[in-house]
């Protein structure tokens, strides 16, 4: 028995001029738009602001989303949510700006503080009306039930779950994309990756989901690349937006593993491209869950491009491990732990947080304290 | 491993949904309707009660009422009275657990704690402590929970509310906002109802008050019409104005104008209905400085008025009965000295011989002071007036003989019309002659006044109607209309002082009504005025 759930979703070059009237046709009277000071300066913003006029729909600004969602941001926002008197949310931007507009839409008609809403289906009230747009190719944010926020006290990413949480309406242009770095294409294209190998190899995969995520290891496999390579491949940069949403779509509904089990701890103590994490992290924990189920390996080494005929199930899992370490280095992801700035003494702590992630439960191998500082170790 | 699954479960979502704006509409709109269900039953209890309902009767429609929404089984109502916290009511009644009149020791009673915390004490029995009266008393009910409301009404705490129910509900389910509120409007009217108590008896005592009064009392509004009387002056009312329409109290002082005098205070002197009557009013006072209407006070003074006229009169018929004792006594030794002597030389004298007849004139004459001087023994005799069947001529022509040579000397003619075999009267023959007296003086005196130049006075006496009457007329002019009310008034005359002291016919109807008789002027015109008096004829036979 599974579930599959997704929001509306527009798809398409210039699909970003159809959030204001998305949101007008949600009812809302005045939209909250939430986004980060990195698109306000690209001109997204205005843009988007542009399309809102354009309707005559009032909106107000909340553009302090970091690097990271935190939870003060998320307070902020909500303040400015109320004192504006809106009833709408419209996120724009990569996964910390859409994290921050679904912790503000959990506040504004539930009230209380964000840790309140900390785990799985604690949010009692539906949300405001809730319009996506991403801008990262990456997270997967503008499709999923996670909410990803940083509890500035303890440190912690708090991994927020709720079938609330899915947008009622995702926007993904691939136009979007051309303004991002060649890094930042890398690092939110590894996180596609990681997304989509993690929910394939997850034990709540379910064919629809697993349609998805194959799909999107092959997209990722024969576009990142290119699209690292040149702003100008808009081709490059549709396929990767297509892999971005079918990945999220996978992970939305399978969960995740490990990988991200570990990245959110470690992204709660430092300040750090939560793509990059997962790309050095991906190829360790691929070995390690290699033996719990060799067959999907073999269909991900399959999906890279690998010939699996007269190959055992292991050798393919082998290679797809080893496919996914030189994708990272050819786009000039980051390599290892020490080189992104991790300290050895926080291991341990780091260990014990991973542990807790609602992630790991979906991890195909059973893992202990011990498994995750071997791998830390080993991505050093 | 279970709980691994049932983790993978509750992440991908098999177990939960995506909140919905309808389902939370729905929320909404069901907690709307509860809190208009206990609006309304709010309002429908403050609608139901009424100043002079019953508190059990209150407490029935407030069980009742909640018992649309919780499990209440048990209400009851407990006042303070002077520090002691009472059970007063309980719906329904269970006497024999915990009976009416139960009083809570502080600190023992969690009904005490309601009134001490001032906000709902909600409790489930089991927790309460054991040393709490009521816990003995609602578990012998099964009751499982318990609710105490404190009842304030203008900041005094009037006593403690308690519901009570036999199935465990939570204080969410029971929104003691709610029945605090609900608690309230029942402090409310249970002050409310003191209040009116309060009031209802000092009413029922000022109107007892009102009506015990034998003076007459009557309230009229502004205008002067009659709102309110008490028995006594309705009576009077009912004679003077018999129709039901709103009277004015003019039409009872009609010749008094009062309408003038309605804002000020009256205090006089007034003829009602031929009573003599003291008259004092007051305004009824109104919020605002303003007057609500007008309170008259009537005493009837006639009784006392002609009491008071006897008492005089009979004070002065007894010096007068004295002296003219005394006078009667010192003529009746020279009267036996001049009959006596004159009887002697008649029998020595021969008939044909003009001293004989010089002799008889003064024998008679003797013998007529001798009548009168008895006449007026008899007359002044003070002895204890008796009630005997008595002849209505003889008292008139007694009353005659005394005056008789007074009246022709002042050139009047008496013409006396006596009905043969009259039946008598019971009554006093005495009192009877002084009415006649009386009412022959007064003719002689306003004849004397007179010009008329042949002066008549006639005495005639009748039987008619079973009732014996005399009537005395004279042809002096008659009785100015404007005093014919007034002269049958005590100390009214029209005579000098030395004359008359205006208690004759006021006395002379005293006598009358006593004999179960009647004074009246029955004419009066230019020509002169007829005076009768009336009396029952004796119906039995009599044997001396």
């Amino acid at each position: 028995m599974y579930k599959y759930m997704t929001p509306e979703i527009i798809f398409g070059n210039g699909a970003l001029e159809k959030s204001g009237e998305s949101c007008l046709r949600l009812g809302a009277k005045r939209v909250l738009i939430v986004s980060d000071p990195g698109l306000q300066e690209s001109g997204w913003t205005n843009k988007i602001e542009q399309c809102c006029e354009d309707i005559d729909l009032p909106y107000s600004r909340f553009y302090g989303a970091g690097i990271n969602p935190r939870d003060v941001e998320v307070e902020q926002g909500v303040d400015a949510y109320k004192q504006a008197g809106c009833d709408a949310v419209l996120g724009l931007g990569g996964g910390s700006a859409l994290d921050v507009a679904k912790g503000i839409s959990i506040l504004a008609t539930n009230g209380g503080r964000i840790a309140d809403y900390e785990g799985v289906d604690l949010i009692a009230k539906p949300l405001p009306p809730l319009v996506m747009v991403t801008t990262t190719a990456g997270s997967g944010s503008e499709v999923s039930q996670f909410s990803i926020i940083i509890d500035s006290k303890r440190r912690k990413k708090m991994t927020i779950v709720s079938k609330s949480l899915i947008p009622d309406i995702a926007i993904i242009d691939p136009v979007l994309l051309s303004t991002k770095s060649s890094s930042l294409t890398a690092s939110t294209g590894m996180d596609v990756l990681s997304h989509a190998i993690e929910s394939f190899v997850s034990l709540a995969a379910t064919p629809l989901t697993d349609v998805q995520a194959l799909h999107a290891i092959k997209l990722v496999s024969y576009y990142l690349r290119p699209s690292v390579a040149a702003k100008s491949n808009v081709y490059a940069k549709e396929q990767m937006a297509m892999a971005s949403l079918q990945a999220g779509l996978a992970f939305s509904n399978a969960i995740l593993g490990a990988v991200h089990a570990i990245s959110h701890a470690i992204g709660g103590r430092l300040s750090l491209a939560h793509g990059d994490i997962n790309s050095i992290l991906l190829p360790h924990v691929m070995n390690f869950n290699r033996i719990a189920a060799p067959e999907r390996f073999k269909q991900i080494a399959e999906q890279m491009g690998i010939t699996t005929a007269h190959r055992t199930a292991d050798e393919c899992a082998l290679l797809a491990v080893e496919l996914v370490t030189k994708l990272g280095a050819d786009v000039r992801a980051p390599q290892r732990l020490a080189d992104i700035g991790v300290e050895r003494e926080d291991f341990s702590v780091i260990a014990d947080m991973a542990m807790e992630d609602a992630c790991m439960v979906t991890n195909p191998r059973d893992i202990t304290k011990q498994d995750v500082l071997d791998i830390l170790h080993e991505a050093y | 491993m279970q709980n691994k699954q049932a983790l993978i479960d509750s992440l991908t979502g098999v177990n939960s949904s995506k909140n919905n704006y309808y389902s939370e509409l729905k929320q909404t709109v069901s907690a709307l309707e509860n809190k208009n269900t206990k609006l309304s039953m709010i309002n429908n209890v403050t609608k139901g009660f009424h100043v002079a309902m019953p508190m059990e009767e209150m407490l029935e429609m407030v069980l009742q009422s909640l018992d649309q929404l919780y499990p209440v089984a048990r209400i009851s109502l407990s006042l303070l009275y002077d520090d002691s916290l009472q059970l007063t009511q309980v719906y329904p009644p269970d006497t024999e657990v915990f009976p009416v009149g139960t009083t809570f020791t502080k600190g023992a009673s969690v009904y005490w704690e309601a009134v001490h915390a001032r906000t709902p004490v909600h409790m489930l029995v089991a927790d309460m402590p054991s040393k709490y009266a009521e816990k003995r008393a609602f578990e012998a009910l099964d009751l499982i929970f318990t609710v105490s409301l404190p009842l304030y009404s203008r900041g005094t705490t009037l006593g403690v509310l308690n519901i009570a129910g036999k199935e465990a509900v939570e204080s969410e389910t029971l929104d003691l906002p709610f029945l605090q509120q609900l608690a309230d409007q029942l402090a409310v009217h249970i002050e409310n109802s003191r209040l009116y108590t309060q009031v209802l008896k000092g009413k029922q005592e000022w109107e007892a008050s009102f009506s015990a009064v034998q003076d007459m009392l009557i309230i009229t509004d502004q205008e002067g019409f009659v709102t309110r009387t008490n028995p006594a002056a309705a009576d009077m009312l009912l004679q003077s104005v018999p129709d039901k329409k709103p009277v004015h109290i003019t039409q009872l002082f009609s010749h008094v104008r009062v309408e003038t005098r309605l804002a000020q205070r009256l205090d006089e002197r007034l003829t009602i209905q031929e009573r003599v009557c003291d008259v004092s009013s007051a305004p009824v006072p109104h919020a605002e400085n303003g007057v609500s209407g007008i309170v008259f006070s009537i005493k009837d003074r006639t009784e006392q008025l002609q009491l008071e006229a006897q008492l005089i009169q009979s004070g002065k018929m007894a010096a007068m009965g004295e002296m003219a004792a005394g006078v009667a006594h010192e003529l009746n030794s020279p009267l036996t000295a001049v009959i006596g002597n004159s009887q002697l030389l008649l029998r020595d004298t021969q008939t044909e011989s003009p001293e004989h007849q010089l002799l008889t004139d003064i024998k008679n004459c003797g013998d007529r002071c001798r009548n009168i001087v008895r006449n007026l023994l008899t007359f002044a005799r003070q002895d204890e007036y008796t009630m005997t069947s008595t002849s209505l001529n003889h008292a008139v022509q007694q009353a005659l003989s005394l005056l008789y040579y007074q009246i022709e000397r002042s050139q009047i003619h008496i013409e006396t019309d006596f009905a043969p075999s009259l039946p008598d009267f019971h009554g006093n023959s005495q009192e009877i002659e002084q009415i006649i007296i009386n009412l022959l003086m007064n003719a002689r005196d306003a004849l004397e006044e007179s010009t008329v130049s042949e002066k008549r006075l006639t005495l005639r006496t009748f039987e008619k109607n079973d009732e014996l009457h005399v009537t005395v007329t004279d042809n002096a002019g008659g009785i100015p209309p404007d005093r014919i009310e007034s002269i049958f008034f005590p100390f009214f005359t029209t005579k000098e002082v030395s004359k008359g002291t205006g208690l004759g016919l006021s006395v002379s109807l005293g006598i009358a009504k006593e004999h179960g008789g009647t004074l009246r002027v029955v004419q009066s015109s230019a020509e002169g005025s007829t005076f009768q008096l009336t009396l029952p004829a004796e119906r039995e036979e009599h044997h001396d």
